[in-house]
C-alpha cells in the first residue's frame, strides 16, 4: 500500500533526525575525546593482551558465543507507535510493504554491527588462525545470510503468545546458531555449513510458517519493542547529555539509598537529600559511577607507561564530572523545586556538594589504588591533587548551571 | 475578618499585552472557603499560577498575608500550601521520601512529621503503601500523595486545583473533612474546581470565571439574586451565566 510506505519513510526520517541531533551532541561533548583516548590506548593493549593469551585460550569458541550472540538478538524494528493499536491494525493484512522495509532497514543496520564487530574481533581471528581457515571475508557473508534468516524467524516468533515460549524459542536459535558458527570458525568442510543452512531452511518453510499461520500479530509486544528499541538510544545518549524523553527506571537499592537519610533534618539539607536519593535511584546515575569507577581501578592496576595511572585516574574522574552534571536536568520540570521556601543559591549550593562529595571520593579511592599499584610516590600525590582540583571546578560549574535564577 | 490572599487588577497571561487572565480583583480571608470555578481555558490555571508566584502579573498586584511576592519570596511560598491538578511526583521517591523531603523544605521538625504523616496515612489508607515508589500508584493514590504533602504543613492558606479527579468516595470525604478541618482552625482556602454540587455544599463563596474575567462572585444568595434565579442550584446558575451568546 502506498500510503503505509509514506508512513514508514517519514517515521525513518523523523528517528534519524531526532538521532542525529543527539549523535552531533554527542559528538561535540568532552566525552567523545575520552573515548578517542580509550580506543588509542585499547588498541595498544588489545595487542599486547593477544600477545599474553595462553595458546589454549578457547579463541573459537569465544568468537563463536559472541557471533552467536549477536545472531540470535535479531528484532526487526517494526517504527509502529501506540496509536497504530487503533490507526493501523484494522489494516495489517495490506502492511507487508511496510513491515518489509522495517526488515531491510534492520538487517542494514544490524549487519553494520556484525560487521564492526569481526572488524574489532580480526585480529584475534588471525592470531590463533594461521593456515586452513576460512577468508574473513567468507565469515562475514555467512553471517550476514544467517543474520537474514534470523530477522525472518523472531519476527514470527513475536507472534506467540507467552513470554516463556518466546524465550525458549530463543533458546532453540541461538543452539542452532552456535552450531553454525562454532562450525564456521573451527574452519568445517564446507558441506557442514550448507548443511546447517538447509536446516535454517526447513526450520522456516516448515515450523515457522505454521507459526505464521496459527498466530496473529501481536501489536503490544510490536510497540514494546520499539519503544524497547529507542529507548536503549536514548539511554546511551542520556550518557553524554539529558534527554528529556528518557522513561526513566527507578531501582530501588535499598541499602545504599538509605545513605542519605542520615542528613540533617532540615531545610538546608533537603536538595542534598533529593539529589543524592536521585543519584543512587534514577537514570542509572549511580551504575555508571561505579562502572567507570571500577573500570578506572582495573586500569590504574595494569597501566604501565609513565604517569600512565596519572591519566587514567583524571581521565576517569572528568567522565564521571560530565555524567554527574545532567543531574541537575534531573528535577527541573518538577514545579515543587519552585515552590519550596527554600533560596535558589542554596539549591545550587546543594548540587555541588552532591557533585564535590561523589568525585572527591572517586579521588581518594583512586589515590589509594595508585599508591599500592604504583612504585612512584609522586603518582598517588598527583592523582590526589589535582584529582581534587577536578572536583572542584566541577563542583563549582554545577553552581553555574541553571542560569534562570528564580527569585 | 483578615484578608489572607487578594488580588487588586491583575492581569497577565503568556505574551505581552495578551491576557489569559483579565483585571481580576477579589480576596480569601481567614476561616473561608472560596471556590474558583470556570469552563475549561476560563483561566483558573493562569489565576493559580499568578497566586503562587510562577508567573508575574503584568498589572496589578497580588498580596499574600499583605506580602507580595518579590519582597520575601520565602516567607510568601511558606504561607500557602498547594495541591496541584494533575499529581507531581519525584518517580525516584518512595511516599515516605515524599513526606519527608516536603517536611524537610518546609522546616518541620521531625517530630513533627511523624505525628502528622501517621494520621494522615491512616485516613487516606496509604499507610501499606509506605515504601512503595510512584510507578506502582494509581491516578487516586499518587493525588492522595499531593493531598497528604500539602497537609503535613499547616499555612494559613490553601490552594487547591480540581483535587477530586480520580479519587475514590472515602478519600473525597477525607480530603473535605480535612479542608474543613483546616477552614475552622482559621485557614483560608481557594479551590478551583468543575464538580459543582460539591462546591456548592462547602465553599462560603464563589468567584466565576469566563474568558479570564470574573462573571460574577458572592455567596449563593448573592449569586442567585445577581443572576435572579431565586432557589436555583449553582449548576443551573453557572450553566446560565456561560451561555454564548
Amino acid at each position: 500500500m502506498y500510503q503505509a510506505q509514506e508512513i514508514w519513510k517519514k517515521r525513518v526520517k523523523a528517528y534519524w533526525k531526532m538521532a542525529i541531533r543527539y549523535l552531533s551532541l554527542i559528538g561535540n561533548s568532552g566525552f567523545l575525546f575520552a573515548i578517542y583516548i580509550a580506543i588509542f590506548v585499547g588498541s595498544y593493549y588489545y595487542s599486547e593482551l593477544l600477545k599474553w593469551l595462553p595458546v589454549w585460550f578457547p579463541d573459537k569458541l569465544f568468537l563463536a558465543l559472541v557471533t552467536a550472540f549477536l545472531l540470535t538478538n535479531s528484532p526487526i524494528r517494526p517504527f509502529v507507535k501506540q496509536g497504530d493499536l487503533v490507526f493501523l491494525s484494522p489494516v495489517e493484512g495490506k502492511l507487508n510493504a511496510y513491515f518489509r522495509a522495517s526488515y531491510y532497514y534492520s538487517f542494514f543496520i544490524q549487519s553494520i554491527i556484525i560487521l564492526f564487530v569481526m572488524i574489532l574481533l580480526a585480529p584475534l581471528y588471525r592470531h590463533f588462525n594461521v593456515a586452513g581457515a576460512y577468508s574473513l571475508l567468507f565469515i562475514i557473508v555467512v553471517l550476514f545470510t544467517s543474520k537474514a534468516w534470523n530477522l525472518l524467524v523472531q519476527w514470527e516468533e513475536g507472534r506467540l503468545l507467552f513470554t516463556n515460549s518466546r524465550l525458549a524459542h530463543k533458546i532453540g536459535r541461538f543452539m542452532v546458531n552456535i552450531v553454525l558458527t562454532y562450525l564456521l570458525f573451527i574452519g568445517a568442510v564446507v558441506y557442514f555449513l550448507i548443511a546447517g543452512f538447509v536446516i535454517k531452511g526447513l526450520l522456516l518453510f516448515c515450523y515457522y510458517q505454521h507459526v505464521k499461520k496459527h498466530h496473529s500479530l501481536k501489536w503490544e509486544y510490536l510497540i514494546e519493542i520499539e519503544e524497547r528499541m529507542v529507548m536503549s538510544f536514548y539511554r546511551i545518549a542520556n550518557m553524554f547529555t539529558d534527554v528529556p524523553k528518557l522513561q526513566t527506571k527507578v531501582r530501588k537499592r535499598r541499602l545504599i539509598s538509605s545513605i542519605p537519610n542520615l542528613l540533617p533534618f532540615n531545610q538546608n539539607a533537603m536538595f542534598t537529600y533529593l539529589y543524592m536519593k536521585s543519584f543512587i535511584r534514577a537514570n542509572d546515575y549511580f551504575g555508571i559511577y561505579v562502572r567507570l569507577l571500577l573500570i578506572g581501578i582495573a586500569l590504574i592496576c595494569y597501566v604501565q607507561f609513565p604517569y600512565g595511572k596519572v591519566f587514567i585516574a583524571l581521565l576517569i574522574v572528568y567522565m564521571s564530572g560530565l555524567q554527574l552534571l545532567t543531574l541537575w536536568n534531573h528535577h527541573t520540570s518538577k514545579i515543587w523545586l519552585d515552590l519550596y521556601p527554600i533560596d535558589f543559591q542554596q539549591r545550587k549550593k546543594s548540587f555541588s556538594l552532591v557533585v564535590f562529595f561523589l568525585l572527591t571520593l572517586k579521588t581518594v579511592l583512586f589515590t589509594f589504588f595508585t599508591l599500592i599499584a604504583s612504585t612512584q610516590l609522586i603518582d598517588g600525590l598527583l592523582v590526589l591533587g589535582i584529582g581534587f582540583t577536578e572536583s572542584y571546578f566541577f563542583a563549582m560549574k554545577g553552581t553555574y548551571k541553571g542560569k534562570k535564577e528564580t527569585p | 475578618m483578615t484578608i489572607l490572599l487578594e488580588l487588586n487588577g491583575v492581569s497577565g497571561g503568556y505574551h505581552k499585552g495578551q491576557f489569559v487572565i483579565d483585571n481580576l480583583s477579589f480576596s480569601v480571608n481567614k476561616g473561608e472557603m472560596v471556590g474558583l470555578i470556570g469552563l475549561n481555558g476560563a483561566g483558573k490555571s493562569t489565576t493559580i499560577k499568578h497566586i503562587l508566584g510562577l508567573m508575574e502579573a503584568q498589572k496589578g498586584e497580588i498580596f499574600i498575608k499583605q506580602k507580595k511576592f518579590l519582597e520575601a519570596p520565602n516567607e510568601y511560598r511558606f504561607s500557602y500550601s498547594y495541591i496541584p491538578e494533575t499529581p507531581i511526583l519525584y518517580e525516584d521517591l518512595t511516599l515516605q521520601e515524599h513526606l519527608t523531603v516536603t517536611a524537610m523544605a518546609y522546616g518541620l521538625s521531625e517530630a513533627e512529621l511523624q505525628e502528622r504523616s501517621t494520621n494522615l496515612l491512616k485516613e487516606f489508607r496509604m499507610e501499606k503503601m509506605l515504601h512503595w515508589f510512584p510507578g506502582y500508584f494509581s491516578k487516586g493514590m499518587r493525588q492522595k500523595v499531593m493531598i497528604m504533602c500539602a497537609f503535613l504543613l499547616r499555612p494559613p492558606l490553601y490552594i487547591v486545583d480540581e483535587p477530586f479527579i480520580g479519587l475514590d468516595p472515602i478519600a473525597i470525604k477525607s480530603l473535605l473533612n480535612h479542608l474543613v478541618a483546616m477552614k475552622e482552625k482559621g485557614a483560608g482556602i481557594l479551590m478551583s474546581t468543575h464538580i459543582l454540587s460539591t462546591a456548592e455544599r462547602y465553599c462560603d463563596r464563589f468567584i466565576m470565571l469566563h474568558h479570564g474575567k470574573i462573571i460574577v462572585e458572592g455567596t449563593m444568595k448573592e449569586l442567585r439574586q445577581k443572576t435572579n434565579m431565586p432557589g436555583a442550584a449553582l449548576d443551573d446558575i453557572y450553566i446560565e451565566i456561560t451561555k454564548e451568546g
